[in-house]
């Protein structure tokens, strides 16, 4: 999935999931709920306290998500 | 460190800066050139009514103006057109701004007082005021290209 369509998904510009992705904005929970709905996972896969298997690499797996970051606020 | 190419809403907030800048400047030319004359043909709280409605209208005739030809141009250089969404991230970065804003203008009116007290005169007043409208204006403009630089 790339940004883009996870975006539009999300009803979010490419620029905020960017952001998200390089841990510069935390979404709020509505948002963070559109997006795990839109990977079709619970909430807690995609994000999380702390720091464990980001955001990013469950959008990797669901084929987006290009690069590699330390996460802090994503699973 | 990447450096990102500048967003739609960063290079708006650019123009909205210009835009300030020039109105303001012809304001302020005007102000300068009435306080110069021997005798006003206006009286002096007639003259800076005419100001200040003069600089709305102007401000948002000229915005509007430039907005359109922003887009227009901006779509022709870059291919970008205006973001059709505008995100709860957009809302976090516009409120902040205001925010911000609202504070400088606050400071602004506060500083238009003291000098009334100390000056004795309406003139610093209204001059103040109207730097006070430009700098919180400005001061938007730039917290919005801050805040896109940092969470970008």
């Amino acid at each position: 999935m790339t940004q883009e369509q996870l975006a539009n998904l999300a009803k979010v510009t490419r620029q905020t999931i960017a952001a998200i992705e390089n841990n510069k904005y935390s979404p709020s929970l509505e948002l963070a709920f559109k997006i795990a709905d839109a990977f079709e996972m619970p909430l807690c896969n995609v994000f999380s306290y702390g720091s464990g298997e980001n955001f990013e690499d469950v959008h990797k797996n669901k084929g987006g998500g290009p690069r590699k970051r330390n996460g802090q606020n994503y699973k | 460190m990447k450096k990102q190419k500048l967003g739609y809403y960063e290079k708006r907030s650019i123009m909205t800066i210009i835009v300030y800048l020039l109105v303001y400047a012809s304001m302020f030319y005007d102000a300068i050139v009435y306080y110069k004359l021997q005798e006003p043909k206006q009286e002096f709280l007639s003259f800076w009514g005419n100001q200040f409605l003069e600089l709305f209208l102007c401000l948002i005739f000229v915005y509007v103006l430039s907005y359109f030809a922003f887009n227009i141009i901006n779509k022709k250089l870059t291919g970008e057109s205006r973001p059709k969404i505008k995100d709860e991230r957009d809302n976090t970065i516009e409120l902040k701004a205001i925010h911000i804003a609202y504070y400088t203008f606050i400071l602004g009116v506060f500083c238009a007082m003291l000098s009334a007290l100390w000056v004795k005169s309406f003139s610093p007043i209204f001059l103040i005021i109207m730097a006070t409208f430009l700098v919180s204006g400005i001061v938007a403009e730039v917290t919005r290209i801050v805040s896109y630089r940092k969470s970008s």
